[in-house]
Formats: C-alpha cells, sequence, structure tokens
C-alpha cells in the first residue's frame, strides 16, 4: 500500500488496480474489507483503498478486451472498449482518470465557474473582500474532508505548518495536469481542527480529493475521509443523506470515473464483479444489493449530466462485457440513462436467446454496433443475427462484422429526416381514380350537390331496402395547421347517432347507429344538421376522391350466385355545417361508397355508404408531392403555385356568361392543382371539352413519372 | 339466403324478411370481426412488418386483367402484398399508429367470387366487410414528430383457408382484399 501510496502520480492509481498490477503481491483480504464497513478506524480504510490487489477472474476480463479491439477497429477508430490498447498500458493513468472525470462532472461544474477558490486567480483576493453574507451563501452546500498526516510530513516545519502546501498539493492531484484551468476543481475552504485540516469542496468534486487517500505527500502518508463534523450546508430544502448513502454514492461515482474514458467516450462496465471497491462495499454479497447496484450506478451517471445531448455526447459506447449476464434484468436501466449509445458490447455473457434481451427490442435506437460474441447464444439461436438487423434498423456492425451498407444507412438516414418533419419517403401522389365507365364520377358528381340540397331524393335516387348506411365521429381527429378548426367543435348534432365501434361497445346501440333500407337511412340523414360542400369542380383541391373496382358484391337480382362487380369510392373532403342555432362550422369528412348494380338513377344502387366527421383537417395533405415543374410543360415554379389571377376572372359580371364563369373557374382551379399558368390550363381544359377530371387525368399522365419501384 | 343458425336469431330483433335478418345479424357479427382486425392490423404495421402479408387474400389477376388485392397507400398502387410489406420493411421509418374511431358493415353477407362460401351457410362466418378507419400516424421514433390524421378503408373477405383446412389457431377469418389509405391532414 505504501508503495502505491509512493507511486509516481501518473500511475493509473485506479485503473490499474482492477486490470492487475503484477508487482503487487499483498492480497487484502475480505475481512479487511469488510472491518472498514463496521466502523473500523480510519487506518483500515487506507488498506481497503489498495485496490490494486489482483483479483480472481481478471483474466477473463483480459480476455475479453483483447476480443474488442477487432471492431475497435472498424469503427474509424472509436474503439468500443478502449480495448485496443495493452492491458496494462497507463491510458493516461491516474490523471487521465482525473480530467476525465472532469468531463464526467462537467455539466454539474458549469455556470459555477465564479465560485473560486481562495487561490484561483482573480478569485484569491475577491474572496477575501466579499461581504460575510455572500461568503455565507457561497459557502452553502459544500462538502467536508478530513485531511490528516500533515503533522508527520516534514512540510509541518513551515512557516504556516505546511497547510498552504497541502492545499495546493491537493489541488494540483485532484485535477491532473491536463486540467484546463477554467475546469479545474478547487478547494473553498480549509481550517485546521487539531491534527487534521478540514477543506470544503464541491460536493462533485468530493470523489477526486477522496481519492487522494493514502496518497504520500512529504514522506507522510495521507488519511483522507469525509469529515462528519458540524455541517456547512444550510440548504433546508436539501435533506441529509445518510452518512452511508452519501459514501456509496461517492464510490460508484469514482468508480463511474475510473471507467470512464473522455477520448473514446467510452463507459467500461465490464466485470464489475471484479472490481474491489465495489466488491468492498459488499455490493455482491447478496442478490438484493447486486441488484440494485447498477440501477444505482445508472442514476448516479444520470446526475452528473445537465442534459441529454450532453451525455449523448459523452458517452457514445458502453461496455457490459464480462458479466455473467444471464438477461438484461439486471442493467435494463442502462438504456433509460444512455439511450443514445451508438456501441455496446455485450461480449463474454450467458445471454442465450433473443428473450435474454427482450427488455432492449425497442431501446437503443440509434445502435450502430453490437457486440454479442462469447455467449451461448451464438450456438443456441443461431438466427439472431437476423433478429438484431430487424431490432436495431440503425445497426452497421454485428459482432464486428458489416452488417447494412453505408448505402442503406444513407438512405435510412434521409428517411429518418423526412419522418422527423412529418413526411414519408414515399410521395404523396393525385388521387387514383379508376373509374368504371365513369359512373364513380358521375356519382360523386350527383351526390354532394343533391346532399346538401335534397336529401329526401338523393336517398330514392341511389339507395334500396338492402343499402346501408352508418355514420362515426372522431371527435378528437387532429387539426389542420393553424386557425380555421380552432374553436372547440361542439358535436352535440351528432354524437348520439355516431357509431365509432372505439367507443360503441353495446350490441344494440351497434345495431340501432347502423342503418339498412332507405327509410331508415333517409330518416337518419334528417337528423344530421344541414351541410355546404364546395363546388367539386371549381374547388377540386379541397376534395381527394379514390376508387376502383371491387368484385364479390351480392347479386340483388339473385342470378348470379358468385355475385356482381361494383366500384368503391372513398372521398375525403370539407363542408361548412349550417345551423340556425350555431351559424357556421366548418368540418371534415372521409365518406366511402360501395355501388353495385342496382335500379337507382344510372342503372347504380349504394351498397353501403360509411361516413366518418372529424375537425377541419384542411386540404394541404391533398397536395401531391412527385409533380416536378421541370419537366412538365407549361408548368411554372412550385412558388408560383398561386396563379396571379387577374381581376374579375371566374366572377361573374354583366355580359359574361354563366358558362363563361363556370370555365374560368375551372381554369383557375386547374391551375391550383397542377401549378400550371392559367394560359395553359384553358388549353388543357379546352382539350378535354371542359371536363375537368378528364384535364387533370391529361396533365398527370404528361408528368414524369417518379415512382418508387415498389409501385406499380 | 340462407337460414340462419338459432343464436344468430336470437341475436336480431328483426320481423322482416329472413334477407334483413342476415344483414342485421352480420352486422352484430361483424363489428367484433372488424375490431379484431384494427386491433392485430395496426401493431403489425408497427412492429410486426414481415407478417404484413398474412393479412391479405393471395394475389389475383382475373381474365380482364384486374389484380385483386388493390392496394392504394396515398395515391401510389401496389403491385401486391408483398410489395405493401416491402415498402413498410424497407422505405417507411418507425410508425406510431393511433386509431380514434373505426366503423364496419356487412358488405356481402354471402360472399364467394367462386361457387358456395368457404364456411357453412348459416355460420354467418361468409360475409364481406367494409370497414372505415380514423385516427393519427407519427413517422419516425421521435416523439416530437407531427402527427398526421389519417383516413383508411379495408373490404375484408373471408379467408378461404380459414374454412378449408381446418383452421388452426392463428389463422385469420378475413382478409384484406381492397385498401386505401391517405393522409388527411
Amino acid at each position: 500500500m505504501l508503495q502505491r501510496a509512493s507511486a509516481p502520480p501518473t500511475g493509473p492509481r485506479g485503473r490499474a488496480g482492477p486490470r492487475g498490477n503484477n508487482s503487487s503481491t499483498t492480497a487484502i483480504s475480505r475481512g479487511g474489507i469488510r472491518k472498514r464497513r463496521s466502523g473500523t478506524p480510519r487506518i483500515d480504510k487506507d488498506g481497503d483503498l489498495d485496490m490494486d490487489t489482483p483479483v480472481e477472474g481478471m483474466g477473463g476480463r483480459g480476455r475479453g478486451r483483447g476480443r474488442g479491439a477487432q471492431m475497435g477497429n472498424q469503427n474509424g477508430g472509436n474503439t468500443i472498449a478502449g480495448r485496443g490498447q495493452p492491458r496494462n498500458a497507463p491510458q493516461g493513468g491516474f490523471f487521465g482518470g482525473a480530467s476525465v472525470q472532469q468531463a464526467i462532472l462537467r455539466g454539474m461544474a458549469r455556470g459555477d465557474a465564479r465560485i473560486r477558490g481562495p487561490r484561483a486567480g482573480l478569485g484569491a483576493t475577491s474572496a477575501l473582500g466579499e461581504t460575510v453574507d455572500r461568503r455565507r451563501e457561497r459557502d452553502a452546500g459544500l462538502d467536508q474532508i478530513r485531511v490528516r498526516g500533515l503533522k508527520e510530513s516534514k512540510a509541518a516545519l513551515n512557516e504556516d505548518g505546511g497547510v498552504r502546501d497541502l492545499l495546493a498539493f491537493l489541488e494540483r492531484k485532484a485535477n491532473g495536469p491536463d486540467t484546463k484551468p477554467g475546469d479545474a476543481v478547487r478547494i473553498k475552504k480549509s481550517r485546521s481542527e487539531g491534527d487534521s485540516v478540514i477543506i470544503s469542496v464541491r460536493p462533485e468534486d468530493a470523489p477526486k480529493f477522496l481519492r487522494l487517500n493514502a496518497f504520500q505527500f512529504a514522506h507522510s502518508i495521507l488519511a483522507i475521509e469525509r469529515h462528519k463534523g458540524p455541517p456547512t450546508r444550510d440548504d433546508a430544502s436539501q435533506p441529509f443523506e445518510s452518512a452511508e448513502a452519501l459514501d456509496t454514492k461517492q464510490i460508484l461515482a469514482g468508480f463511474l470515473s475510473r471507467r470512464y474514458s473522455v477520448e473514446q467516450k467510452l463507459l467500461d462496465l465490464s466485470n464489475l464483479g471484479a472490481d474491489q471497491r465495489l466488491l468492498g462495499r459488499g455490493f455482491f454479497d447478496q442478490d438484493s444489493t447486486a441488484s440494485k447496484l447498477f440501477p444505482a450506478m445508472m442514476k448516479i451517471a444520470d446526475q452528473l449530466f445537465t442534459s441529454s445531448k450532453e451525455k449523448r455526447e459523452a458517452v457514445v459506447s458502453v461496455v457490459l462485457s464480462n458479466n455473467a449476464l444471464k438477461d438484461i434484468s439486471m442493467v435494463s436501466s442502462l438504456a433509460a440513462t444512455f439511450p443514445d449509445i451508438k456501441n455496446l458490447d455485450l461480449s463474454n455473457n450467458k445471454f442465450v436467446d433473443m428473450r435474454s434481451l427482450d427488455g432492449w427490442r425497442w431501446r437503443f435506437r440509434n445502435l450502430e454496433q453490437l457486440v454479442l460474441t462469447d455467449n451461448p447464444i451464438e450456438t443456441l439461436t443461431p438466427t439472431y443475427k437476423d433478429e438484431i438487423l430487424r431490432w436495431y434498423p440503425t445497426l452497421r456492425m454485428l459482432d464486428g462484422i458489416q452488417v447494412r451498407s453505408d448505402q442503406e444507412l444513407a438512405a435510412l438516414a434521409a428517411n429518418r429526416a423526412l419522418a422527423s418533419a412529418g413526411k414519408l419517403p414515399i410521395p404523396i401522389r393525385p388521387a387514383s381514380f379508376l373509374d368504371q365507365g365513369q359512373v364513380g364520377e358521375n356519382f360523386v358528381k350527383h351526390f354532394f350537390p343533391a346532399y346538401d340540397l335534397d336529401r329526401e331524393n338523393l336517398a330514392n335516387s341511389f339507395y334500396d331496402a338492402r343499402s346501408t348506411f352508418s355514420f362515426s365521429v372522431n371527435t378528437s381527429a387532429p387539426r389542420a395547421l393553424g386557425g380555421e378548426g380552432q374553436k372547440s367543435l361542439n358535436w352535440d348534432a351528432y354524437i348520439k347517432g355516431s357509431r365509432n365501434l372505439k367507443k360503441l361497445s353495446h350490441l344494440s346501440a351497434r345495431m340501432a347507429r347502423a342503418h339498412t333500407g332507405t327509410e331508415d337511412i333517409r330518416s337518419c340523414w334528417s337528423t344530421l344538421p344541414a351541410t355546404r360542400h364546395p363546388d367539386l369542380l371549381s374547388m377540386g383541391s379541397k376534395w381527394m376522391i379514390e376508387c376502383h373496382g371491387l368484385p364479390g358484391l351480392t347479386d340483388v337480382t339473385g342470378q348470379s350466385a358468385t355475385g356482381v362487380g361494383g366500384l368503391i369510392i372513398v372521398v375525403h373532403g370539407e363542408f361548412d355545417e349550417v345551423s340556425v342555432s350555431t351559424g357556421i362550422t366548418k368540418r371534415s369528412f372521409d365518406r366511402t361508397f360501395v355501388l353495385g348494380p342496382g335500379a337507382g338513377v344510372g342503372g347504380i344502387r349504394v351498397v353501403s355508404d360509411m361516413l366518418t366527421l372529424r375537425a377541419y383537417g384542411g386540404y394541404e395533405s391533398f397536395t401531391p408531392e412527385d409533380i416536378d415543374p421541370s419537366t412538365t410543360t407549361g408548368v411554372t415554379s412550385v412558388a408560383s403555385k398561386q396563379p396571379q389571377i387577374p381581376e374579375g376572372l371566374g366572377e361573374p359580371t354583366a355580359g359574361k356568361s354563366l358558362e363563361q364563369v363556370r370555365k374560368e373557374q375551372m381554369v383557375i382551379e386547374m391551375s391550383k392543382r397542377t401549378g400550371m399558368t392559367l394560359e395553359f390550363s384553358n388549353m388543357c381544359l379546352d382539350e378535354k371539352a371542359w371536363d375537368f377530371d378528364s384535364a387533370i387525368l391529361a396533365f398527370q399522365d404528361v408528368k414524369v413519372n417518379r415512382t418508387s419501384p415498389l409501385m406499380r | 339466403m340462407t337460414t340462419l343458425s338459432a343464436d344468430i336469431a336470437t341475436k336480431v330483433s328483426t320481423e322482416g324478411s329472413s334477407l334483413f335478418a342476415a344483414i342485421s345479424a352480420s352486422l352484430s357479427n361483424v363489428a367484433v370481426a372488424a375490431t379484431e382486425f384494427v386491433d392485430t392490423y395496426y401493431p403489425a404495421l408497427q412492429s410486426s412488418r414481415g407478417k404484413l402479408s398474412s393479412f391479405y387474400i393471395p394475389s389475383t389477376t382475373d381474365t380482364e386483367g384486374k389484380t385483386l388485392p388493390v392496394l392504394v397507400f396515398n395515391g401510389n398502387v401496389l403491385s401486391d402484398p408483398p410489395a405493401m410489406r416491402l415498402m413498410f420493411e424497407k422505405e417507411m421509418p418507425a410508425t406510431t399508429y393511433e386509431v380514434q374511431a373505426f366503423d364496419c358493415q356487412v358488405l356481402n353477407p354471402n360472399y364467394s367470387t367462386a361457387g358456395p362460401g368457404p364456411h357453412p351457410p348459416d355460420s354467418g362466418k361468409n360475409m364481406s366487410i367494409l370497414i372505415s378507419v380514423s385516427g393519427w400516424v407519427r413517422f419516425g421514433e421521435s416523439k416530437e414528430a407531427p402527427i398526421r390524421g389519417f383516413s383508411e378503408t379495408f373490404v375484408l373477405v373471408p379467408n378461404l383457408a380459414a374454412a378449408t383446412a381446418k383452421a388452426k389457431g392463428g389463422v385469420r377469418n378475413w382478409l384484406i382484399q381492397s385498401q386505401t389509405f391517405r393522409l388527411v391532414t
């Protein structure tokens, strides 16, 4: 132990220990460790803290490290385990550890630069010049640490008893050589108490000072421990933690800092059971404490960061190898604390199948590299690689082998960017209107004006004794961005008849709200408020109407046992609800019709009519995304999609025929929907004999198809 | 129209013909089938896209060149169920669907395109079903991504295999014949 203390400061005090220091041969018995827990004198603790004792199971750890090197190289030097280095390389040693811890602790230290120790540059004088009140304010919340051993040191002969040198030594050692001045930890206050010096430091800095226990200072071994004397805390809102809890926290925080590599942004939680300090705390003596260890550690790690961004940047890789894990239950909290890690090493554990990893199925959504080598899963569940690929869509490397191409991952990243904007990689395309002999077109053109004006007759025209109708209200549907639908909507007029099966579970209500036959349907319609749908031709962009053929409908004539063919039409649109009491309310709707041959107008009948009502959702979502203006004749840029409409165009004026007004409105609408100029819209419509839908279809045919290869 | 089994008939408060009875009876059955469909299909889109094809009738093309099932996604016509599955597996980001409202109707109480239906005539299981769904969807894994309203219409038809092959557990009773999806906000 003495040897350790006098070791050069660069010696990897914290980290070398568990890795094995072959020069140290005196194994400390666990009994000694326990003694400390039962409150034995400080001198025993010194012994405890000699964690350089060879530990059983270290060989396993060494093997684990060797393995990791292979994958580290493939990740552009960002080794997952930092295991490329020789086992006993100092790796920055203690000082590295200190600066690392500093990096981890930076979040807590941030913003506190003003709190400086007496010798910290500007602070050197200002601390003295401050009012008592302000000093008291600053001293609140400091931790006290007792340092013994000064009296035995040669420095004790100095004028001031060596205090100044001691404090300088402690600060220097706590910080390490690499610390930037602005990041340095400081001793805030100090006082002598008997043979001891009591220093006050920020709580998050305390572990760095406590770790200096058993360091050699001027030929004396320092004994450093938390001082449990009169508290300096006066923050009543922060209840005291028990000394034991503080001690545990401190040990775990110290452990984390020793296992963190700032250069590699890696947290090495491998072989936890072999860590002498953790062993010393008896964490592994009982299952109950062992199971709490990891969550506690994660909680402490969590507290070290102020934001998830900071955490994401500080810890990119985590190693959990060599922990004899049968499943992830003990360590599942890793996913909550470090959800954004990119590299995870689970090698050399006891995972047998995918269920062993089940809790992490939807976690680590940015995982790029996973190592599962040296687990029974390799032989017991040979398909695990396929499964893992499905689990982690961004995974690039599995067990050191590239499993997704860079191209694939780039495409995925692009899709993710789209998704975050609420968009899809598959473009929104114009209506798929696969009509049959204009049956659908004629029906829709007829239906909605008639529904607004004369539902009574409409029911007679297309519905028969076997037609069915029902409607449902989606009272919480998303609304249009901004504006119109914002006032809270009242659904009173509809809710009693709504057949939303998500909410309606009683069979009787379900039955009562499905309407069969002309009479029943007409009577239901008569209870619904009056409506005004926008004109289909002049305001076509407010509609989205799709249809296609559908076989297997009932043959009402009874001639065909195998049924007859028909048409399914799906309509999305909006309407103004016109009510005497509440005025005009804009709402959106979705309505599906199934048409079959029948005795109605045009030889058709409505087989089914299903209406969904919802808050106004606008019509922006109907706009196709795949119109490429540069390749389409006569198309203006998308930016100027709103045509400059000459005054009076499309409006009835003296001398203008109604037909002319209608045509002008069609031209405007055509222009809006296609992005073409008014002139080209006019030409296109003229060519199609002023049949709006035909003109639109013709336009779409001209467009360059940017279809996904998966599309027909 | 075939006669109805007693247990179905008791659910029906009908004084009309057996035709009305068949429609009404199916209306009670159909809600169960539709609920089961909605409760399994959307979760599959989220987490078991590899199984998507199992929701669809086998792809067929008739003499006029019309193919079934008909699958339309935001105006994109997909050629067959594997194309739908591949679109979700390969191109779609993670999705979170929330079904806020749905309704259903019996389309044809005795659906059959080739000979008698797969189930006994009086089982009430030979119907085809129309379902409309209204809800929202969020793309990607970020909970901050905007939600988009969607509307989706399905036609389900009886699964021939479910009746003929002494259906073992897990076989779906109804399969998608037609599907039309649109983002509506």
